[in-house]
Protein backbone atom coordinates (compact mmCIF):
# COMPACT_ATOMS: atom_id res chain seq x y z
CA UNK A 1 0.00 0.00 0.00
CA UNK A 2 1.83 3.38 -0.84
CA UNK A 3 0.34 6.94 -1.42
CA UNK A 4 2.17 7.87 -4.03
CA UNK A 5 -0.56 7.30 -6.55
CA UNK A 6 -2.77 9.73 -4.19
CA UNK A 7 -0.27 12.92 -4.23
CA UNK A 8 0.28 12.64 -7.60
CA UNK A 9 -3.36 13.11 -8.13
CA UNK A 10 -3.32 16.16 -5.40
CA UNK A 11 -0.96 17.49 -7.05
CA UNK A 12 -2.86 17.14 -10.46
CA UNK A 13 -5.77 18.78 -8.74
CA UNK A 14 -3.87 21.82 -7.26
CA UNK A 15 -2.63 22.39 -11.17
CA UNK A 16 -5.53 22.12 -12.39
CA UNK A 17 -7.29 24.73 -9.57
CA UNK A 18 -4.54 26.94 -10.41
CA UNK A 19 -4.94 27.35 -13.95
CA UNK A 20 -8.71 27.62 -13.29
CA UNK A 21 -7.75 31.13 -11.21
CA UNK A 22 -7.80 33.03 -14.39
CA UNK A 23 -10.27 33.50 -16.95
CA UNK A 24 -9.65 31.67 -19.60
CA UNK A 25 -10.58 30.82 -23.49
CA UNK A 26 -13.21 28.10 -24.11
CA UNK A 27 -10.76 25.42 -25.42
CA UNK A 28 -8.03 25.86 -22.27
CA UNK A 29 -11.47 25.43 -20.27
CA UNK A 30 -11.96 22.00 -21.99
CA UNK A 31 -8.63 21.46 -21.60
CA UNK A 32 -8.75 21.93 -17.97
CA UNK A 33 -12.34 20.09 -17.19
CA UNK A 34 -10.36 17.17 -18.66
CA UNK A 35 -7.31 17.37 -16.65
CA UNK A 36 -9.56 17.91 -13.61
CA UNK A 37 -11.78 14.50 -14.47
CA UNK A 38 -8.27 12.83 -14.74
CA UNK A 39 -6.94 14.17 -11.43
CA UNK A 40 -10.76 12.23 -9.76
CA UNK A 41 -9.82 9.54 -11.85
CA UNK A 42 -6.28 9.13 -10.69
CA UNK A 43 -7.82 9.69 -7.06
CA UNK A 44 -10.11 6.99 -8.11
CA UNK A 45 -7.76 4.43 -9.12
CA UNK A 46 -5.52 5.04 -5.61
CA UNK A 47 -8.20 4.43 -3.60
CA UNK A 48 -9.26 1.27 -5.54
CA UNK A 49 -5.64 0.07 -5.66
CA UNK A 50 -5.19 1.05 -1.81
CA UNK A 51 -8.34 -0.35 0.21
CA UNK A 52 -8.66 -3.18 1.88
CA UNK A 53 -9.71 -5.87 -0.14
CA UNK A 54 -13.70 -6.75 1.19
CA UNK A 55 -14.31 -9.85 3.80
CA UNK A 56 -17.86 -11.14 3.10
CA UNK A 57 -19.60 -9.71 5.98
CA UNK A 58 -19.94 -5.95 4.70
CA UNK A 59 -22.66 -4.12 2.55
CA UNK A 60 -21.40 -4.24 -1.24
CA UNK A 61 -22.43 -0.74 -1.87
CA UNK A 62 -22.08 0.83 -5.04
CA UNK A 63 -18.00 2.15 -5.36
CA UNK A 64 -19.41 3.98 -8.83
CA UNK A 65 -21.90 5.65 -7.38
CA UNK A 66 -19.25 7.28 -4.78
CA UNK A 67 -16.94 7.74 -7.54
CA UNK A 68 -19.77 9.48 -9.80
CA UNK A 69 -21.03 11.76 -6.64
CA UNK A 70 -17.27 12.60 -6.00
CA UNK A 71 -16.86 13.96 -9.34
CA UNK A 72 -20.08 16.69 -9.26
CA UNK A 73 -19.11 17.39 -5.44
CA UNK A 74 -15.28 18.37 -6.34
CA UNK A 75 -16.46 19.85 -9.48
CA UNK A 76 -19.05 22.10 -8.28
CA UNK A 77 -16.56 23.19 -5.39
CA UNK A 78 -13.80 23.38 -8.00
CA UNK A 79 -15.72 26.08 -10.07
CA UNK A 80 -17.69 27.74 -6.99
CA UNK A 81 -13.92 28.94 -5.39
CA UNK A 82 -12.96 29.91 -8.72
CA UNK A 83 -16.02 31.40 -10.28
CA UNK A 84 -16.11 35.59 -10.92
CA UNK A 85 -19.67 35.90 -10.17
CA UNK A 86 -20.34 35.11 -6.36
CA UNK A 87 -24.20 34.03 -7.40
CA UNK A 88 -23.00 31.30 -9.42
CA UNK A 89 -20.34 30.30 -6.83
CA UNK A 90 -23.23 29.84 -4.37
CA UNK A 91 -25.37 28.31 -6.63
CA UNK A 92 -22.39 25.84 -7.62
CA UNK A 93 -21.83 25.48 -3.58
CA UNK A 94 -25.53 24.24 -3.71
CA UNK A 95 -24.46 21.25 -5.92
CA UNK A 96 -22.00 20.41 -3.58
CA UNK A 97 -24.80 20.29 -1.10
CA UNK A 98 -26.99 17.87 -3.32
CA UNK A 99 -23.72 15.74 -3.87
CA UNK A 100 -22.75 15.33 0.06
CA UNK A 101 -26.44 14.72 0.47
CA UNK A 102 -26.93 11.80 -1.76
CA UNK A 103 -23.61 10.67 0.01
CA UNK A 104 -24.97 10.73 3.11
CA UNK A 105 -27.54 8.23 1.79
CA UNK A 106 -25.27 5.83 0.65
CA UNK A 107 -23.81 6.08 3.95
CA UNK A 108 -26.78 4.90 5.63
CA UNK A 109 -27.18 8.42 7.36
CA UNK A 110 -30.76 8.94 5.71
CA UNK A 111 -32.21 11.75 8.46
CA UNK A 112 -28.61 13.78 8.08
CA UNK A 113 -29.39 13.66 4.24
CA UNK A 114 -32.65 15.52 4.51
CA UNK A 115 -31.47 17.56 7.63
CA UNK A 116 -28.79 18.86 5.14
CA UNK A 117 -30.98 19.66 1.92
CA UNK A 118 -33.66 21.37 4.10
CA UNK A 119 -30.51 23.23 6.46
CA UNK A 120 -28.25 23.97 4.09
CA UNK A 121 -29.66 24.62 0.81
CA UNK A 122 -33.33 25.25 1.83
CA UNK A 123 -32.14 27.93 4.94
CA UNK A 124 -28.35 29.07 4.69
CA UNK A 125 -27.82 29.31 0.96
CA UNK A 126 -30.73 31.34 0.68
CA UNK A 127 -29.60 33.35 3.11
CA UNK A 128 -26.22 34.37 1.54
CA UNK A 129 -28.21 34.36 -1.60
CA UNK A 130 -29.96 37.34 -0.36
CA UNK A 131 -27.68 39.41 1.17
CA UNK A 132 -25.76 38.55 -2.27
CA UNK A 133 -27.82 40.24 -3.89
CA UNK A 134 -28.57 42.95 -1.47
CA UNK A 135 -24.81 43.95 -2.38
CA UNK A 136 -24.91 43.21 -5.89
CA UNK A 137 -22.81 45.70 -7.22
CA UNK A 138 -25.50 47.45 -10.10
CA UNK A 139 -24.16 46.21 -13.93
CA UNK A 140 -23.59 43.38 -13.23
CA UNK A 141 -24.60 41.23 -16.26
CA UNK A 142 -22.10 38.99 -18.22
CA UNK A 143 -22.10 34.96 -17.43
CA UNK A 144 -18.88 35.27 -17.79
CA UNK A 145 -17.67 37.29 -15.05
CA UNK A 146 -16.30 40.27 -17.38
CA UNK A 147 -17.83 43.20 -15.66
CA UNK A 148 -17.97 41.34 -11.57
CA UNK A 149 -16.11 44.12 -9.16
CA UNK A 150 -12.25 43.77 -9.56
CA UNK A 151 -12.29 41.74 -6.24
CA UNK A 152 -14.36 38.82 -7.78
CA UNK A 153 -12.09 38.50 -10.39
CA UNK A 154 -8.58 38.52 -9.21
CA UNK A 155 -7.49 35.77 -6.88
CA UNK A 156 -5.18 36.33 -4.25
CA UNK A 157 -1.95 34.57 -4.16
CA UNK A 158 -3.22 31.59 -5.65
CA UNK A 159 -0.06 29.72 -5.57
CA UNK A 160 0.65 30.27 -1.47
CA UNK A 161 -2.95 29.08 -1.09
CA UNK A 162 -2.86 25.98 -3.21
CA UNK A 163 0.71 24.70 -1.82
CA UNK A 164 -0.27 25.04 1.59
CA UNK A 165 -3.79 23.22 0.70
CA UNK A 166 -1.58 20.65 -1.09
CA UNK A 167 0.60 20.26 2.18
CA UNK A 168 -2.34 19.83 4.39
CA UNK A 169 -4.61 17.04 2.25
CA UNK A 170 -1.23 15.26 1.42
CA UNK A 171 -0.48 14.97 5.05
CA UNK A 172 -3.87 14.36 5.90
CA UNK A 173 -4.10 11.73 3.29
CA UNK A 174 -0.94 9.91 4.45
CA UNK A 175 -3.28 9.09 7.47
CA UNK A 176 -5.93 7.54 4.96
CA UNK A 177 -3.21 5.30 3.08
CA UNK A 178 -1.34 4.03 5.65
CA UNK A 179 -1.22 0.52 6.07
CA UNK A 180 -0.42 0.42 9.75
CA UNK A 181 -3.65 2.32 10.23
CA UNK A 182 -5.65 1.39 13.17
CA UNK A 183 -9.01 2.66 11.12
CA UNK A 184 -10.92 -0.68 11.29
CA UNK A 185 -10.91 -0.53 7.13
CA UNK A 186 -13.09 -4.24 7.69
CA UNK A 187 -15.80 -4.48 10.18
CA UNK A 188 -14.82 -7.27 12.34
CA UNK A 189 -17.62 -9.43 13.45
CA UNK A 190 -17.67 -8.10 17.36
CA UNK A 191 -17.92 -4.54 16.02
CA UNK A 192 -20.91 -5.68 13.48
CA UNK A 193 -22.48 -7.65 16.72
CA UNK A 194 -21.81 -4.55 18.79
CA UNK A 195 -23.64 -2.45 16.81
CA UNK A 196 -26.52 -4.43 16.25
CA UNK A 197 -26.95 -4.91 20.23
CA UNK A 198 -26.83 -1.09 20.54
CA UNK A 199 -29.48 -1.19 18.42
CA UNK A 200 -31.44 -3.28 20.11
CA UNK A 201 -31.00 -1.81 23.45
CA UNK A 202 -32.22 1.64 21.65
CA UNK A 203 -35.46 -1.01 20.97
CA UNK A 204 -35.40 -2.15 24.45
CA UNK A 205 -35.33 1.70 25.57
CA UNK A 206 -38.99 2.50 23.73
CA UNK A 207 -41.22 -0.22 25.06
CA UNK A 208 -44.07 1.35 23.28
CA UNK A 209 -42.39 0.66 20.09
CA UNK A 210 -40.72 -2.72 21.34
CA UNK A 211 -44.29 -3.97 22.42
CA UNK A 212 -45.92 -2.93 19.24
CA UNK A 213 -43.13 -4.49 17.12
CA UNK A 214 -43.54 -7.94 19.04
CA UNK A 215 -47.04 -7.82 18.25
CA UNK A 216 -46.58 -7.70 14.34
CA UNK A 217 -44.15 -10.19 14.11
CA UNK A 218 -46.27 -12.25 16.75
CA UNK A 219 -49.53 -11.47 14.72
CA UNK A 220 -47.74 -12.41 10.86
CA UNK A 221 -46.86 -15.93 12.81
CA UNK A 222 -50.42 -16.76 14.02
CA UNK A 223 -52.60 -18.90 12.26
CA UNK A 224 -56.10 -18.52 12.85
CA UNK A 225 -58.07 -14.83 13.46
CA UNK A 226 -59.00 -15.55 17.42
CA UNK A 227 -55.16 -16.16 18.00
CA UNK A 228 -54.53 -12.29 16.21
CA UNK A 229 -57.90 -11.16 18.11
CA UNK A 230 -55.82 -12.22 21.62
CA UNK A 231 -52.48 -11.05 20.34
CA UNK A 232 -54.00 -7.79 19.73
CA UNK A 233 -53.94 -7.07 23.67
CA UNK A 234 -50.71 -8.93 24.36
CA UNK A 235 -48.22 -7.46 26.82
CA UNK A 236 -44.58 -8.06 27.14
CA UNK A 237 -43.37 -9.58 29.84
CA UNK A 238 -39.52 -9.44 31.27
CA UNK A 239 -37.08 -11.98 30.27
CA UNK A 240 -35.07 -14.29 32.87
CA UNK A 241 -32.58 -10.75 34.19
CA UNK A 242 -35.17 -8.25 33.83
CA UNK A 243 -34.88 -7.32 30.13
CA UNK A 244 -37.73 -7.42 27.71
CA UNK A 245 -35.30 -7.96 24.69
CA UNK A 246 -32.19 -10.77 24.30
CA UNK A 247 -30.07 -10.00 21.69
CA UNK A 248 -28.31 -12.74 19.58
CA UNK A 249 -24.49 -12.96 20.18
CA UNK A 250 -24.23 -11.93 16.66
CA UNK A 251 -26.51 -8.85 17.16
CA UNK A 252 -28.63 -10.01 14.12
CA UNK A 253 -31.89 -10.61 15.92
CA UNK A 254 -33.69 -10.47 19.30
CA UNK A 255 -35.89 -12.13 21.17
CA UNK A 256 -38.96 -10.72 23.58
CA UNK A 257 -41.51 -12.80 24.81
CA UNK A 258 -45.33 -11.88 25.00
CA UNK A 259 -48.07 -12.61 27.34
CA UNK A 260 -51.28 -13.17 26.26
CA UNK A 261 -54.20 -12.67 27.97
CA UNK A 262 -55.32 -16.16 29.28
CA UNK A 263 -51.76 -16.59 30.44
CA UNK A 264 -50.15 -18.47 27.49
CA UNK A 265 -46.77 -16.70 26.35
CA UNK A 266 -45.43 -16.42 23.10
CA UNK A 267 -41.70 -16.10 22.12
CA UNK A 268 -41.13 -13.71 18.98
CA UNK A 269 -37.92 -13.33 17.37
CA UNK A 270 -37.40 -9.78 15.76
CA UNK A 271 -35.34 -9.81 12.55
CA UNK A 272 -33.32 -6.52 11.69
CA UNK A 273 -36.07 -5.07 9.61
CA UNK A 274 -37.85 -3.99 13.45
CA UNK A 275 -34.60 -2.82 14.43
CA UNK A 276 -35.22 1.31 14.70
CA UNK A 277 -34.72 2.85 11.76
CA UNK A 278 -31.96 5.87 10.99
CA UNK A 279 -34.26 8.46 12.54
CA UNK A 280 -35.68 6.94 15.66
CA UNK A 281 -32.21 5.60 16.83
CA UNK A 282 -31.18 9.40 16.00
CA UNK A 283 -33.26 10.68 18.22
CA UNK A 284 -33.23 8.30 20.78
CA UNK A 285 -29.50 8.92 20.89
CA UNK A 286 -29.57 12.71 20.74
CA UNK A 287 -31.36 12.75 24.25
CA UNK A 288 -30.58 9.61 25.88
CA UNK A 289 -26.72 10.04 24.85
CA UNK A 290 -25.76 14.24 24.30
CA UNK A 291 -28.64 15.78 25.93
CA UNK A 292 -25.78 18.68 27.46
CA UNK A 293 -24.70 18.67 23.85
CA UNK A 294 -28.18 19.47 22.44
CA UNK A 295 -28.96 22.02 25.27
CA UNK A 296 -25.89 23.97 24.02
CA UNK A 297 -26.78 24.09 21.13
CA UNK A 298 -29.85 25.42 21.63
CA UNK A 299 -27.91 28.31 23.86
CA UNK A 300 -25.80 28.78 20.54
CA UNK A 301 -28.60 29.44 17.86
CA UNK A 302 -30.55 31.61 20.83
CA UNK A 303 -27.42 33.56 20.94
CA UNK A 304 -27.01 34.04 17.30
CA UNK A 305 -31.05 35.39 17.39
CA UNK A 306 -29.62 37.91 20.01
CA UNK A 307 -26.28 38.66 17.75
CA UNK A 308 -28.41 39.13 14.63
CA UNK A 309 -30.88 40.73 16.47
CA UNK A 310 -28.30 43.13 17.33
CA UNK A 311 -26.49 43.67 14.18
CA UNK A 312 -29.83 44.55 12.64
CA UNK A 313 -30.68 47.36 15.16
CA UNK A 314 -27.15 49.12 14.17
CA UNK A 315 -28.59 48.86 10.77
CA UNK A 316 -31.16 50.58 11.76
CA UNK A 317 -28.77 53.24 13.20
CA UNK A 318 -27.24 53.51 10.06
CA UNK A 319 -30.45 54.37 7.70
CA UNK A 320 -31.08 56.75 10.61
CA UNK A 321 -27.73 58.34 9.72
CA UNK A 322 -27.95 58.51 6.30
CA UNK A 323 -31.15 60.65 6.70
CA UNK A 324 -29.82 62.92 9.53
CA UNK A 325 -26.90 63.22 6.88
CA UNK A 326 -29.01 64.30 4.24
CA UNK A 327 -30.66 67.27 6.60
CA UNK A 328 -27.28 68.53 7.96
CA UNK A 329 -27.57 67.20 11.29
CA UNK A 330 -24.70 64.71 12.68
CA UNK A 331 -24.39 61.51 12.01
CA UNK A 332 -24.94 59.14 15.13
CA UNK A 333 -22.04 57.07 14.29
CA UNK A 334 -19.73 59.84 13.31
CA UNK A 335 -17.47 60.04 16.70
CA UNK A 336 -15.60 62.35 15.12
CA UNK A 337 -18.01 64.95 14.32
CA UNK A 338 -19.71 64.31 18.14
CA UNK A 339 -16.31 64.68 19.41
CA UNK A 340 -16.02 68.05 17.53
CA UNK A 341 -19.06 69.54 19.48
CA UNK A 342 -22.07 68.58 17.28
CA UNK A 343 -20.87 69.83 14.38
CA UNK A 344 -21.86 68.23 10.62
CA UNK B 1 -26.88 -3.15 -9.21
CA UNK B 2 -28.21 -3.02 -6.22
CA UNK B 3 -29.63 0.30 -4.54
CA UNK B 4 -27.91 -0.20 -0.44
CA UNK B 5 -31.60 1.13 0.46
CA UNK B 6 -32.94 -1.95 -1.00
CA UNK B 7 -30.03 -4.21 0.78
CA UNK B 8 -30.66 -2.34 4.10
CA UNK B 9 -34.29 -3.60 4.27
CA UNK B 10 -34.11 -7.14 5.93
CA UNK B 11 -30.56 -7.86 6.30
CA UNK B 12 -28.77 -6.97 10.40
CA UNK B 13 -29.72 -3.62 12.08
CA UNK B 14 -26.43 -2.40 10.81
CA UNK B 15 -24.33 -3.65 7.55
CA UNK B 16 -20.73 -3.11 7.83
CA UNK B 17 -19.56 -1.03 5.00
CA UNK B 18 -17.03 -1.98 2.49
CA UNK B 19 -13.92 -0.27 2.72
CA UNK B 20 -13.53 1.26 -0.79
CA UNK B 21 -16.57 3.11 -0.23
CA UNK B 22 -15.72 5.05 2.95
CA UNK B 23 -12.21 5.45 1.87
CA UNK B 24 -13.55 7.24 -1.23
CA UNK B 25 -16.06 9.58 1.04
CA UNK B 26 -12.56 10.33 3.01
CA UNK B 27 -10.62 11.57 -0.27
CA UNK B 28 -13.73 13.15 -1.36
CA UNK B 29 -14.13 15.12 2.15
CA UNK B 30 -10.74 16.23 2.35
CA UNK B 31 -10.33 16.93 -1.25
CA UNK B 32 -13.30 19.44 -0.61
CA UNK B 33 -11.54 20.50 2.82
CA UNK B 34 -8.38 21.36 0.45
CA UNK B 35 -10.82 23.73 -2.22
CA UNK B 36 -12.48 25.23 0.33
CA UNK B 37 -8.91 26.27 2.15
CA UNK B 38 -7.95 27.46 -1.07
CA UNK B 39 -11.25 29.48 -1.91
CA UNK B 40 -11.08 31.15 1.56
CA UNK B 41 -7.29 31.83 1.07
CA UNK B 42 -7.40 33.25 -2.41
CA UNK B 43 -10.96 35.16 -2.65
CA UNK B 44 -11.74 38.89 -1.43
CA UNK B 45 -15.09 38.76 -1.26
CA UNK B 46 -16.51 38.52 2.50
CA UNK B 47 -19.25 36.81 1.63
CA UNK B 48 -17.56 34.18 -0.64
CA UNK B 49 -15.04 33.58 2.04
CA UNK B 50 -17.85 33.01 4.54
CA UNK B 51 -19.07 30.63 1.85
CA UNK B 52 -15.82 28.58 1.78
CA UNK B 53 -15.85 28.08 5.23
CA UNK B 54 -19.10 26.34 5.23
CA UNK B 55 -17.44 24.41 2.11
CA UNK B 56 -14.83 23.45 5.20
CA UNK B 57 -18.24 22.78 7.38
CA UNK B 58 -19.57 20.29 4.65
CA UNK B 59 -16.31 18.21 4.41
CA UNK B 60 -15.95 17.72 8.07
CA UNK B 61 -19.00 16.55 8.26
CA UNK B 62 -18.51 14.04 5.47
CA UNK B 63 -15.59 12.83 7.04
CA UNK B 64 -17.69 12.68 10.71
CA UNK B 65 -20.54 10.65 8.72
CA UNK B 66 -17.99 8.10 7.15
CA UNK B 67 -16.20 7.62 10.07
CA UNK B 68 -19.50 6.64 11.67
CA UNK B 69 -20.33 4.45 9.10
CA UNK B 70 -16.89 2.76 9.18
CA UNK B 71 -17.54 2.26 13.42
CA UNK B 72 -20.81 1.98 12.51
CA UNK B 73 -21.79 4.43 15.47
CA UNK B 74 -24.48 7.20 15.22
CA UNK B 75 -22.49 9.82 17.17
CA UNK B 76 -20.72 10.68 13.62
CA UNK B 77 -24.28 11.79 12.30
CA UNK B 78 -25.13 13.18 15.45
CA UNK B 79 -22.00 15.57 15.56
CA UNK B 80 -23.48 16.99 11.74
CA UNK B 81 -26.23 17.54 14.32
CA UNK B 82 -24.42 20.20 16.19
CA UNK B 83 -22.01 21.15 12.97
CA UNK B 84 -25.51 22.36 11.48
CA UNK B 85 -26.68 24.28 13.88
CA UNK B 86 -23.03 26.08 14.10
CA UNK B 87 -22.92 26.68 10.31
CA UNK B 88 -26.47 28.29 11.00
CA UNK B 89 -25.73 30.65 13.59
CA UNK B 90 -22.43 31.74 12.13
CA UNK B 91 -24.38 32.49 8.89
CA UNK B 92 -27.00 34.67 10.71
CA UNK B 93 -24.14 36.41 12.57
CA UNK B 94 -21.40 36.86 9.91
CA UNK B 95 -24.18 37.62 6.93
CA UNK B 96 -25.27 40.54 9.57
CA UNK B 97 -21.66 41.72 9.78
CA UNK B 98 -21.14 41.91 6.11
CA UNK B 99 -24.13 43.88 5.17
CA UNK B 100 -23.38 46.42 8.02
CA UNK B 101 -19.42 46.37 6.99
CA UNK B 102 -21.06 46.91 3.16
CA UNK B 103 -23.03 49.95 4.26
CA UNK B 104 -20.00 51.20 5.64
CA UNK B 105 -17.66 51.22 2.50
CA UNK B 106 -19.73 50.23 -0.72
CA UNK B 107 -17.52 47.17 -1.27
CA UNK B 108 -17.12 43.56 -0.36
CA UNK B 109 -13.98 43.79 -0.82
CA UNK B 110 -12.00 42.69 2.35
CA UNK B 111 -9.52 44.78 2.00
CA UNK B 112 -11.74 47.69 1.96
CA UNK B 113 -10.81 46.53 5.97
CA UNK B 114 -7.01 45.95 5.86
CA UNK B 115 -6.44 49.08 7.35
CA UNK B 116 -8.07 46.93 10.71
CA UNK B 117 -5.38 45.00 11.05
CA UNK B 118 -2.83 47.42 12.71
Amino acid sequence: MNANLFYAAAALGAVVLYLMMEQRPAPFRAALTVAGLAAVGLMTSAVARNAPAPDGIENPGPFWLHVLLSMVAVAGAARMVTHPRPVYAALYFVLVILAVAVNFLLLQAEFMAFALLIVYAGAILITYLFVLMLAQQSGDQGTRGEDSAWYDRTPREPAVALVLAFVIVAATGDALFRKDSALPWNASPALVARAGERAWERLADMPAQLADEARAVATAGAKDEAVRAAIADAKLVPLEGGRMLQASPDGATATATLKLADGTTVDVTLDGSRAPDNSKALGHALVAEFPVSLELAGVILLMALFGAVVLARRQMEMAEDERRAAAGLPRIGDDDALRRGGAA
Amino acid sequence: MTIPMAILADAAPVTAAAPANVMVTLVLALALFGIGLVGFLTRRNMILMFLCTELMFQAAALAFVAFGRMWMDLSGQLMVIFILTVAAAEAALALGLVVLLYRRKETLSNEAWADMKE
